[in-house]
């Protein structure tokens, strides 16, 4: 299992407390990804990133529905790989 | 953006534009007050040419509002800060958030410690970041820690706006365009540039009268080239 997150690099310097919104989802449990894929759309205070499966796999679930905020180093959704 | 069958043009309150809708939409809870003041840029355009022609940057009237209101803020500190969930905070700091217009809506990018910085560095520090801002390619951080907030419209060619606060900032500045008007001076009616600043402040953590202190200090500062 391994956990699709917004990579540290984006959370760099951020204040403490600051929370990121999940804006789309462009997968759904139990879809195949490729290792790279862009996977969500995320906004962090008023800068835009893709967020990219770490591995190919399918997808085991979602954590953070799109519309929710999330905080750094939430599991965004998990995949099961291999 | 999205066409629809009827000939509208959808643009969804996502990505930057959702961002710029749940921050102004939580500054709308803030009650604020306005107040303005015209100032006399007869000398501040005499510097910015000169500066211009000694630095080769392209040096202009937004950097001596900049430098000014750092520098007063400084003086003022009951007007450089946040309001947070602890109470009004009022910061050490000067960080000037500077809003910036993109393809995708305003931002406001910030310039650290914009106090300690003369016109030249603050030219460079904004031009780097409102690039950044345009291609999108300015971390999160860049966005965070603002103080104050200037806002500068005068290239649109409007002489006067009330912006929204810049939440959890206790201020901003709005600044318009500069154009001949009549004026008084000793008594008779001359033909000035003249631009009008105007403030916004949440009134939960400042009140009028240091605000307009704060403002008429700005002015004096600009006017006299005291920057």
């Amino acid at each position: 299992m391994v956990d699709i997150t917004l990579p540290d690099e984006a959370w760099a310097d951020v204040e403490e407390g600051t929370e990121a919104l999940l804006e789309d989802w462009f997968v759904a449990v139990g879809d195949r990804v490729e290792a790279g894929q862009v996977v969500a759309n995320v906004m962090l205070v008023k800068a835009a990133h893709e967020v990219t499966a770490p591995a190919a796999g399918i997808v085991e679930s979602i954590e953070v529905a799109a519309e929710q905020s999330f905080a750094r180093g939430k599991a965004l959704a998990r995949l099961k790989t291999g | 953006m999205s066409a629809a069958d009827d000939g509208k043009t959808i643009v969804p309150l996502k990505g930057v534009r959702g961002m710029i809708a749940r921050s102004l939409t939580s500054a709308w809870q803030a009650p604020r007050v306005a107040q303005g003041l015209d100032a006399d840029m007869t000398a501040v355009l005499q510097r910015v040419e000169h500066e211009r022609q000694a630095t080769g940057r392209k040096i202009s009237i937004t950097h001596t509002v900049l430098r000014s209101v750092a520098l007063t803020l400084r003086e003022h500190p009951a007007v450089n800060g946040i309001v947070s969930e602890q109470g009004v905070e009022h910061w050490p700091q000067v960080n000037l958030g500077v809003a910036v217009n993109t393809a995708n809506g305003v931002v406001v990018p910030v310039v650290p410690q914009a106090d300690a910085k003369d016109l030249a560095t603050l030219e460079t520090e904004v031009a780097t970041l409102a690039e950044g801002a345009r291609t999108g390619r300015l971390p999160a951080a860049s966005y965070q820690r603002g103080t104050f907030t200037v806002s500068t419209l005068g290239a649109t060619g409007i002489d006067w706006f009330t912006p929204v606060l810049n939440p959890p900032q206790i201020a901003i500045l709005g600044v318009g365009r500069v154009a001949q008007r009549a004026v008084v001076v000793d008594g008779a009616v001359v033909a000035r540039p003249m631009m009008t600043l105007t403030l916004v402040f949440d009134h939960r953590a400042l009140d009028g009268h240091p605000a307009g202190l704060f403002l008429s200090a700005v002015v004096r500062r600009l006017c006299a080239c005291d920057f």
